[in-house]
């Protein structure tokens, strides 16, 4: 460990050598280039002795470079070439000492040749390991339009895609999968396997690395990975360990993605989605996960515009939701309704959705056709002579989420109808008959069921 | 908006369609459904029992039926209500750093003083709730209800000054002559109660400030039926609407056929599309007569009604019973009710204007949206409450322990919402630690107005007149739905 923390010590004067030889060599080829430009006899001494220490500055530059590599925290492929131009550089750099030392016995060939070679191999070497610091894109970054594109530097910052809905969208492949291949498949991959660990397939991110309990399924605790990507950063074992850590909220989608069993063929839509990951999924994703609701979700035929003229010659105040839903949004107003009237609601059965009785005359037995209505999710028969009676004609509908029956005559023996409504969301009770310590046992009773009584 | 020369009733481009097309293509433009051009959206109901809207049924599911929109006229501050920002505390009287400030104007008030004194607020936050929503003591009937709300904190605008922030939020432009958010709904989506008008202004009482144009309410190129109606406290709630004395009702309906009969026949003759809009309004007028005094008697209140709005609500044209007549009208399907309250405008004395403004409003706020909650409107209702910008940080004019005022903001401002169709207990957006900039999420007026019609169940980029040779929307060409805060 100690030997380690001492060769990250040394490495990291790389930077500072780095740039002496740089000097050295470009001042040697740069007087050999004045003294031929001047045509001057005599070949200044000055040269060998820059080259001799550029070739000793650049060997010190690649021992501490080598050990700089060895840190682990630069791209392995980038590194490679980086490493071994360096090394290159070094025998160069000698080998053009040895040459300048006597500089008449060498053609004039390769003695411009070698300081071609030299300047070549500088620039190289100097730009792979800017990218290596900065990152690739950090030289094009800023450039104007036109040479960007004469270079290939792509300028797209964020390449999140954001997806339609959350039945098409699987969590290892879309989500989880991506965070992986920016931030750890570089250096655990089929070629270089890090710590034995290669996460570039699903089956070799199973079998693990040096720790065998990589991912535990459903369990965070026991999975090394995400043990590892939420250490503190400055523990040795952080990763990723460059400065390109995961985000909040791609911490959050690993998490949640081990917690639902880590599956590696899992839809957003087959997982429980966490109050927790909800929102990460919304911000990050656009992926609204909330359920839809069920008049959304109906496919049905639109009606043809005869029935709704029916409807609305009975008295209906009659509306489609939308240009794409045809479900119908029914109301009726006035104390003159009939239950003939009502009963011409069973010819378009299927598509009402929305049905408001409120503050009309209508009768608990009447009730039976608005208890046939099986698309039925919100129905207002608020200010109405309702009372428990009527209730029970509801207890079929399957999909009825909202309940208004404020200020109607019903009582606390309604409320085990009222639960009989599996699917109901929410029941309004203000200035009804039923006591309000009674409803709030059946709402505790029901979590789903929000039971809102008045303040009055 | 009168865009012709009054004296002449037939304008050029009247002149035109009559001879170059006649009536007949007129009458040809009118059987094909213009929204046919948009795809396969041709409306269901063609002969809708009411009054239908343009688009004769939304682009798809409406989450809100009506919206009840209690505007703040003036500009409430943000970072005495619902922005905590404890840092300007810790840097109480020290000047405004430029790095904050960027390139932001200021207005003449405050752009010629020597420094910027950050000012800290004076009033003691907490969280309320479980949603842990930050409120000011200014507020405490609100702050018991914030599990209900959904709180915009990243709001901004484009407009320094009053009227054209106004304008802008109402309008979607800072220009007057735009139809109002109002107009655009009621002109999209029709009626729900025939003898009510889809949009209907209150404008409380007595009170003073920055001043209120009809033409916020107005409707702009839209037919003329579609403007917002003024319903005032007091005997006549609707100006002109009652007969004098000695016309009946009876002598009064006959008088309305016969003129229908000449107008109708004016408008054969013409072609003008507003002779139909102003039979329509007095049509309207005439069905209003009777509607409007049941809406206006709240003697049917019960006195906990009353006591839950505060005392104000006995008295009419208050903010409290303005929020009384919303609800009633809400229940009789009003589409679009909008209430102005003045005041918020305290670019000095501050501390002391805004717990008179909180007491105006604060109470009634909370009671309207808690009454709307137990009569299951909320299921269909949205409640906006917010103002046209935002105030400074830093103190306009002299800054004591106790005595401040602030400048117009508009970078970022806080308004909120409560009822359907979108987040409860939510809060999008944040500003940054001075309160200066907003940090996370902005939402421009357009983001807010697009997403306002699309809980309405309108595409605001469908929604649109064609006017002076272009298309015009009330979001014109920009606006993004905020996705984050619907439910």
């Amino acid at each position: 460990m100690i030997a380690l923390e001492f060769s990250t010590f040394v490495g990291r004067f790389h930077p500072l050598f780095v740039h002496m030889p740089i000097g050295f060599l470009f001042l040697a080829v740069a007087l050999e280039w004045y003294q031929s430009f001047k045509k001057t006899e005599t070949k200044s001494k000055l040269i060998p002795i820059a080259w001799f220490l550029g070739g000793i500055s650049a060997a010190v530059a690649a021992f501490s470079g080598w050990w700089l590599g060895e840190t682990g925290l630069y791209e392995e492929e980038m590194l490679f070439s980086h490493r071994w131009l360096g090394i290159a550089l070094v025998v160069v750099a000698f080998a053009g000492w040895w040459l300048k030392r006597k500089p008449n016995q060498y053609s004039n060939w390769i003695q411009h040749g070698i300081n071609f070679l030299l300047l070549g191999m500088l620039f190289v070497e100097g730009h792979k390991g800017g990218n290596l610091t900065h990152g690739e894109t950090y030289l094009t970054e800023y450039a104007p339009e036109p040479i960007k594109n004469l270079l290939g530097a792509s300028s797209e910052k964020d390449s999140i895609v954001f997806f339609a809905n959350p039945d098409s969208v699987l969590v290892y492949t879309n989500l989880v999968r991506p965070i992986f291949e920016s931030k750890c498949i570089a250096c655990h991959n089929n070629e270089i396997k890090r710590g034995g660990l290669n996460m570039s397939h699903p089956d070799s991110l199973q079998l693990g690395g040096d720790t065998e309990d990589v991912l535990a399924a459903g369990n965070i605790e026991e999975s090394e990975l995400f043990r590892r990507i939420t250490l503190p950063q400055k523990n040795i074992k952080f990763m990723p360990p460059t400065n390109d850590v995961l985000t909040y909220d791609e911490i959050k989608t690993v998490e949640w993605w081990i917690e639902q069993g880590a599956s590696f063929d899992g839809a957003v839509s087959s997982m429980e989605v966490t109050d927790n990951i909800k929102p990460v999924l919304l911000r990050r994703y656009g992926l609204d996960t909330d359920p839809k609701p069920w008049y959304e979700t109906v496919q049905l035929k639109p009606l043809d515009s005869l029935q709704i003229v029916n409807l609305q010659k009975s008295g209906f105040m009659v509306k489609t939701l939308g240009a794409k839903n045809p479900l119908l949004d029914v109301k009726y107003s006035g104390n003159d309704l009939t239950k003939e009237q009502l009963a011409e609601l069973e010819k378009v059965k299927d598509h009402i959705t929305w049905l408001s009785l409120a503050q009309t005359n209508v009768e608990d037995e009447w009730l039976f056709t608005v208890g046939k209505l099986p698309n039925l999710t919100r129905l207002q028969l608020e200010k109405t002579g309702i009372s428990d009676k009527g209730v029970t004609q509801l207890s079929g509908l399957e999909h009825l989420e909202a309940l208004n029956l404020y200020g109607t005559n019903v009582s606390d023996a309604c409320l085990p109808d009222i639960q009989k409504i599996g699917s109901l969301k929410r029941v309004y009770l203000w200035e009804t008959k039923v006591n309000a310590q009674t409803a709030k046992t059946i709402s505790e009773g029901n979590g789903e069921l929000e039971v809102i009584f008045g303040q009055g | 908006m009168c865009t012709h020369n009054e004296n002449k009733n037939y304008s050029r481009r009247d002149f035109l369609t009559k001879t170059s097309l006649g009536m007949g293509a007129l009458s040809m433009a009118s059987m094909l459904d213009p929204m046919d051009l948009f795809g396969n959206d041709k409306s269901l109901i063609t002969n809708p029992s009411v009054g239908g809207g343009i688009l004769g049924q939304p682009h798809f599911p409406p989450k809100v039926k009506r919206v009840i929109y209690l505007f703040q006229s003036g500009a409430p501050s943000q970072l005495d209500l619902f922005d905590y920002k404890p840092l300007l505390n810790k840097m109480q009287g020290q000047d405004l750093p430029k790095s904050v400030q960027g390139e932001q104007r200021l207005t003449g008030m405050s752009s010629g003083q020597a420094t910027l004194p950050i000012a800290g607020t004076i009033f003691d936050f907490k969280q309320h709730g479980e949603s842990g929503a930050w409120m000011s003591d200014l507020m405490p009937h609100t702050s018991k209800i914030v599990d209900e709300l959904c709180f915009i904190k990243s709001m901004y605008t484009e407009a320094i000054n009053h009227d054209p922030a106004i304008t802008f939020i109402q309008t979607g432009s800072q220009l007057p002559g735009r139809p109002s958010i109002g107009s655009w709904v009621s002109y999209g989506l029709g009626s729900d109660n025939k003898n009510l008008p889809e949009f209907v202004v209150l404008v409380t009482k007595d009170k003073y400030g920055q001043p209120l144009y009809s033409r916020l309410w107005g409707n702009g190129f839209l037919p003329s039926q579609h403007q917002g109606v003024q319903f005032r406290a007091g005997k006549d709630p609707v100006l002109y609407l009652n007969n004098p004395p000695g016309i009946t009702e009876k002598s009064r309906r006959e008088q309305l056929d016969q003129l229908q009969k000449l107008e109708k026949i004016n408008h054969e003759d013409i072609g003008d599309p507003e002779i139909l809009a102003r039979m329509a309004q007095y049509e309207m007028a005439f069905r209003m007569q009777t509607s409007v005094p049941e809406i206006m008697d709240t003697k049917d209140e019960p006195d906990y009604i009353y006591d839950m709005y505060g005392e104000d609500s006995k008295k009419p044209g208050t903010f409290a019973a303005n929020c009384i007549l919303a609800r009633r009208l809400a229940e009789r399907d009003v589409k679009f009710i909008q209430l102005y309250h003045q005041g918020w405008d305290q670019h000095g004395n501050l501390p002391n204007a805004i717990k008179v403004q909180c007491k105006d409003t604060d109470q009634a706020t909370a009671a309207l949206i808690t009454d709307l909650k137990q009569r299951g409107m909320l299921e269909d209702t949205l409640v906006i409450w917010g103002g046209e910008f935002g105030r400074t940080n830093y103190s306009q004019g002299k800054l004591t322990p106790d005595n401040f005022g602030r400048d117009h903001h508009p970078k970022c401002f806080t308004i909120f919402m409560a009822g359907a169709g979108i987040k409860k207990g939510f809060t999008l957006g944040a500003t940054d630690d001075f309160g200066y900039n907003v940090a996370q999420r902005p939402v421009h007026v357009h983001d807010f107005q697009a997403t306002l019609m699309h809980l309405l169940g309108v595409d605001h980029e469908r929604l649109n007149f064609k006017f002076q040779g272009r298309r015009y929307r009330l979001t014109d060409v920009h606006g993004e739905l905020v996705k984050e805060i619907l439910a």
